[in-house]
């Protein structure tokens, strides 16, 4: 079967948390995940995100944080983020490919 | 006392044991543990079940139906056997419906590489089969430079617009949409992308489909915005990749393939179109773009090979007239075929509904 997640939690603290479905637990920060947005114009310029809270709130929308995500088709994910950005297509592979965890990162250096 | 009871007294677990060994033909699994055996009840001698198949009731079905009447029968004590046919298709296993296309089952895309293959035609005839045996079909023509379906059904009838979504002209039970019937005669689509994804969405979305079993949808060739669109839109339940048998079509056939593979959707299988041709006036057969290369080509990526439709001037009068040749009887070979790919590509279908992967559970 092709690897994919089983579920993803937008609501998790700080983060994102995804079930794979070879059993592998994974958690991206959300700003971890916005600034690795693989659309085309996020490719060319990295945005710019606020991890920490805002000193005058009323003013921003405070830390960056995914408000949705949608299933694209059977190979994707699409996440909405509260920055207002959403065109950011995050295909399962490359999900993977950049998960943070300490067993992915050090076989990624092994 | 005993033995006297279990002479008159018919056991369940005797009856599924016998039907055990019944097969479904094309799931190639015995119909108890398919889960397909319905109401059976004891009265007495008398043995009643339903058979529920979760693909449409094709000819093989029958054959089911008498193996598993002959196989009850063989059981001392059963006096009168009823063994009933019914149909449920199946939809992906454990998932909830795509929130855009609720009320449809199954989704399958008819794509090729390469362009004059045979897509429309084989589209056409292949929902025709499907609806042929009790499936309830859609067609939609997701072939915007080409829109070849309202001809090939013969359904020229634009779709009226209901109180909410627009509702598609239906002939002979299935329900047709294509971009043919909001284009003027002679007026061709010189679309970009964001107008074909918009097309694709409100093609599926905006159109009131109804309770489907299967919505075939008719791909342009190639592997552009419209293949994209689909395959990002709704998770396709299969692709089936229609080729000649020439290596020309195949190479490009295998780069459909490798989209479909790089967006995990699965292929279903792939069928050859013109792969032969019974010449009607000596009726020696010539094998005009070679013969067999899909199924070589199946073997080695291994994909289902779902059959060969023949070159036929039938095909093409019957297609170019508006009465698809799927619609004759069971009897003429060609009609055959065509049974053969609708009964091959439902196959494929049900067994990927048995493994597939739900959909991922999104929690806000």
């Amino acid at each position: 079967m092709a690897l994919a997640p089983k579920s993803i939690k937008l609501s998790a603290p700080k983060g994102i948390e995804i079930q794979w479905n070879d059993g592998h637990q994974a958690f991206y920060p959300h700003a971890f995940l916005r600034t690795r947005c693989p659309c085309a114009a996020c490719r060319d310029h990295p945005p710019e995100v606020k991890t920490d809270p805002d000193p005058l709130p009323i003013y921003g929308k405070g830390p960056i944080k995914a408000t949705g995500a949608e299933q694209i088709g059977h190979y994707a994910i699409q996440f909405h983020w509260n920055d207002g950005h959403s065109s950011g297509i995050y295909s399962f592979a490359y999900l993977r490919e950049i998960c943070p965890c300490d067993e992915c990162q050090s076989k990624r250096l092994g | 006392m005993g033995l006297f009871k279990k002479d008159r007294e018919l056991d369940e677990g005797a009856v599924l044991a016998a039907l055990q060994n019944v097969q479904d033909p094309d799931l190639n699994q015995d119909i108890v543990s398919l889960g397909f055996i319905r109401n059976l009840k004891l009265a007495g001698g008398m043995v009643s079940s339903t058979i529920e198949f979760n693909m449409p009731l094709f000819p093989s079905k029958r054959q089911v139906q008498l193996q598993a009447e002959e196989a009850v029968k063989q059981i001392p004590g059963v006096t009168e056997v009823l063994i009933s046919l019914a149909s449920s298709i199946s939809t992906r296993a454990g998932s909830e419906r795509n929130p855009l296309i609720p009320t449809v089952r199954n989704t399958i895309a008819v794509a090729s590489g390469k362009g004059g293959v045979g897509k429309s035609t084989v589209a056409a005839n292949l929902a025709i089969a499907l609806a042929k045996y009790g499936a309830r079909v859609g067609l939609m023509d997701a072939d915007v430079y080409g829109p070849s379906i309202p001809m090939l059904m013969g359904a020229f009838d634009p779709p009226s617009v209901g109180t909410a979504k627009i509702l598609p002209p239906e002939i002979r039970g299935i329900k047709l949409i294509s971009v043919g019937y909001f284009l003027p005669k002679d007026e061709a689509v010189i679309w970009r992308g964001p107008m074909l994804h918009k097309m694709v969405q409100q093609f599926l979305g905006d159109v009131d489909w109804g309770e489907l079993d299967y919505l075939v949808i008719d791909l342009p060739p190639g592997t552009g915005d419209i293949q994209l669109s689909l395959c990002q839109t709704i998770p396709l339940t299969g692709a089936v990749v229609v080729s000649t048998p020439q290596d020309l079509a195949l190479e490009v056939a295998s780069k459909a393939i490798a989209m479909f593979k790089r967006l995990n959707t699965p292929i279903l299988g792939i069928a050859e179109n013109m792969s032969y041709y019974v010449c009607p006036h000596c009726g020696d057969r010539d094998d005009i773009f070679g013969h067999g290369g899909a199924r070589k080509a199946c073997e080695k990526g291994g994909y289902p090979f779902l059959g060969e439709i023949p070159l036929s001037t039938l095909i093409r009068t019957r297609s170019d007239q508006g009465q698809p040749v799927a619609l004759e009887d069971g009897d003429s070979p060609i009609s055959r075929a065509f049974t053969d790919l609708a009964r091959a590509v439902a196959s494929q279908v049900s067994l990927n509904n048995a493994q597939a992967a739900p959909l991922i559970s999104i929690e806000e």
